[in-house]
């Protein structure tokens, strides 16, 4: 459990990292969609395997899930 | 500083499956704070999907490097919360309070860098004022930064009271340390969305 964590962990700065150098040393239309995609893929590891949620209850898990989808939806459409 | 007893229970009596992390109420709480957060980070990007240009000049001003730096300093405030929930699940019950120490203090280290971003910003004559950017930006992190507040006092709380053995049963300890872990994710979570709005996108 540790190692996963720790894994976890690391990629999670590695992807923080990547969509920020992405942000300021790259544009285009792929841009917005990438940045969004790294943050479902951050939020969603945060919620299964930080909160915990991967083995909780899974109306828990959906409701969390879908507010991370509702505001990346939010962002999509609007930006 | 004594350690709280060993739990002697069978890891799958300590973790069993669909068991809610933490306290009922507490999620409770989360989903509101959750709700609340929706509507303000939707409006944020419906504003500035309304107004590029103004969040465009807004976000040039910020640091995207404070941003960043915040986002790393949350991402290991959570890892070391969800260590500390780990070792409890391992038995190791005196790891807990140490975790949540420096969880607690990569708060300590978010506050501080987003006070340094503030006190720049009103030196340089920006406020709540100025205009819709400069709104949703100090209100928005601002309410966010309580949350970060309130997310290290239950952290430090839950710590001390389980280094003095306030916890007496596995069962409260579990939800004292859960409940509290799920509080400061959820904070961390929000940030991971207001991160790429606020820094991240042109």
């Amino acid at each position: 459990m540790t190692t996963k964590l720790t894994f976890g962990w690391l990629s999670l700065l590695a992807l923080t990292g990547l969509g920020w150098w992405l942000g300021h040393y790259t544009e285009g239309t792929w841009l917005l969609w990438t940045i969004i995609l790294l943050s479902a893929i951050k939020g969603q590891w945060l919620i299964d395997h930080f909160m915990g949620l991967a083995r909780g209850p899974k109306l828990f898990r959906a409701i969390v899930s879908g507010w991370l989808f509702l505001v990346l939806t939010s962002m999509a459409l609007f930006l | 500083m004594n350690a709280p007893e060993r739990i002697n229970l069978p890891l799958s009596e300590a973790v069993t499956e669909e068991e809610i992390p933490g306290d009922l109420a507490m999620w409770f709480f989360i989903f509101a704070e959750l709700a609340v957060f929706a509507l303000l980070l939707g409006g944020m990007a419906f504003a500035r999907g309304t107004w590029p240009e103004m969040f465009s000049a807004g976000v040039a001003t910020l640091h995207p490097e404070a941003g960043l730096i915040n986002t790393l300093a949350l991402l290991t405030g959570s890892y070391a919360v969800a260590r500390g929930v780990a070792a409890v699940r391992e038995r190791r019950l005196e790891k807990l309070p140490v975790w949540f120490f420096w969880g607690a203090l990569s708060g300590v280290f978010y506050v501080v860098v987003k006070s340094v971003e503030y006190v720049q910003l009103f030196n340089a004559g920006y406020n709540l004022r100025t205009n819709t950017f400069y709104f949703f930006y100090f209100f928005t992190t601002f309410f966010h930064l309580m949350h970060v507040v309130l997310g290290m006092v239950i952290l430090l709380v839950v710590a001390r009271r389980w280094q003095r053995q306030v916890y007496q049963t596995a069962e409260t300890r579990r939800m004292a340390a859960d409940s509290a872990a799920s509080y400061w994710h959820m904070v961390d979570l929000v940030w991971l969305m207001l991160f790429p709005l606020l820094y991240i996108l042109p």
